[in-house]
C-alpha cells in the first residue's frame, strides 16, 4: 500500500514536472500544472500508464484538494486594505459575474446536449 | 510557533467540514470558515502571513500535483467528452465571453479605477492565467490573485443551490458551470460532489484558461475603444 502510493506521487509529479519543462518552453504564460494535467491525461490514453497504477494516490489527493486552497486563501488577509478601498466593484463584480456565468454556461450546456 | 500551522489548517478543515456534513448550509462552507477562523487568529495573536504560510507550505506544494491528478476523472469520462467537444467548447465560449462582459459592465457602472477593472477582468480563471492577463493590460496582479481567490470561495459555496434553483439538474452541466464560475476552488468541490462532475469542472477549468488568456486582452481593449 505505502510502496504503491509513492509509485502514484512519483507518476503524479513526472507529469508535473513534464508541465512545467513545457510550461518554460511556451512563448506564452499558461500554468504547468495545467499542462501536467494534460500530459498524464495523453499518458493514460496512449497507455505509458495504467490508471491502476496513479489512482491510489491521485484520488487521495482530490479527495481533499479543497484543503490545499486554505493557505492561499488565508493570504487575502495581507490585502484588505486593498479591498476595502475598491470593495463595491469587487463585490459586485464577484457576486453578479460569479451568478451569470454559473447560469449561462450550465444552461446552455444542459440546452446543447439534448 | 510556526510549526503548528499545518495542524491547526487541517484541524479546522475536518472539523468545518464536520459542521457542514451536519448543517449543510452554503455559508458554512468549510474552506470559508477555515479560512476566517485562522485569519482571526493570526491577527489575534499579532502573526505575519508569511511566518504561517511557511508552516502550512506542503499544502500550497500538494496544489499542483493534485491539478495535475484532475487527469484521472478527465480520462474516465474522456469517451463522453470528446463526443461533447463542441457543445463543450460553444459553452465555455460563451461564459469567459459573458464572465468579462458582466464584469468590465458592473465595474464600470460602479465607477472603478481602470487598473481595478483590469484586475478584475478574469475573476473566473485560475490564478495564474489571471495574473498574467491582468499584468498585461495594465492591472495589479495581486489584486486580481485575491479576487480569483474569493470567486472561487464565493462559487464552491454557492453554486450547487444556485444552479438547482434554476433548475440546472444534469451533473455534466452542474459541473461543467462549477469550473467556469470558479476554476480550481470550483473544481475542488465538483470532486467532492461525484466523479461526473468533477470529470466535467476539469474540462472547463481547462477550456476557460485557455478561452480566457486569449480573449481578455482582445474584450478590454475593445472596451476601451468604447469608453474612449
Amino acid at each position: 500500500m505505502n510502496f504503491l502510493i509513492v509509485r502514484d506521487a512519483i507518476i503524479l509529479l513526472l507529469c508535473l514536472f513534464a508541465g512545467k519543462l513545457i510550461a518554460h518552453a511556451l512563448p506564452f504564460v499558461f500554468p504547468s500544472s495545467i499542462i501536467g494535467m494534460l500530459v498524464l491525461f495523453f499518458c493514460l490514453t496512449t497507455g505509458i500508464f495504467k490508471l491502476h497504477q496513479v489512482e491510489t494516490g491521485a484520488n487521495i489527493l482530490l479527495k481533499y484538494m479543497a484543503l490545499l486552497f486554505i493557505p492561499i486563501g488565508v493570504g487575502v488577509m495581507e490585502y484588505l486594505e486593498l479591498i476595502g478601498a475598491q470593495w463595491p466593484a469587487i463585490v459586485g463584480a464577484m457576486v453578479i459575474g460569479t451568478f451569470i456565468v454559473l447560469l449561462v454556461v450550465g444552461h446552455m450546456f444542459q440546452r446543447l446536449i439534448k | 510557533m510556526i510549526w503548528l500551522a499545518l495542524p491547526i489548517t487541517i484541524l479546522l478543515f475536518f472539523a468545518f467540514r464536520w459542521v457542514h456534513q451536519r448543517l449543510p448550509l452554503p455559508i458554512f462552507n468549510p474552506v470559508l470558515l477555515a479560512i476566517i477562523s485562522l485569519m482571526a487568529l493570526l491577527m489575534f495573536s499579532a502573526t505575519p502571513y508569511q511566518t504561517y504560510a511557511r508552516g502550512a507550505q506542503l499544502l500550497t506544494w500538494l496544489l499542483e500535483p493534485a491539478v495535475v491528478a484532475l487527469a484521472i476523472p478527465l480520462y474516465q469520462q474522456s469517451q463522453q467528452i470528446k463526443a461533447q467537444l463542441i457543445p463543450l467548447l460553444l459553452a465555455c465560449c460563451a461564459g469567459v465571453l459573458t464572465s468579462l462582459i458582466v464584469v468590465l459592465l458592473v465595474t464600470h457602472l460602479l465607477g472603478a479605477d481602470i487598473s481595478v477593472i483590469a484586475s478584475l477582468a478574469p475573476q473566473a480563471v485560475t490564478t495564474p492565467i489571471a495574473m498574467n492577463v491582468t499584468a498585461g493590460i495594465g492591472g495589479i496582479p495581486a489584486l486580481s490573485a485575491v479576487v480569483v481567490i474569493l470567486v472561487g470561495i464565493l462559487g464552491a459555496s454557492f453554486a450547487l443551490p444556485i444552479l438547482k434553483i434554476f433548475k440546472v439538474n444534469q451533473p455534466e452541466a452542474q459541473g461543467l458551470a462549477m469550473g467556469a464560475a470558479a476554476h480550481a476552488l470550483g473544481t475542488a468541490k465538483a470532486i467532492e460532489v461525484s466523479r461526473l462532475h468533477g470529470a466535467y469542472s476539469s474540462v472547463s477549468l481547462i477550456l476557460c484558461a485557455v478561452l480566457t488568456a486569449l480573449l481578455t486582452p482582445l474584450i478590454f481593449s475593445l472596451y476601451l475603444l468604447i469608453i474612449n
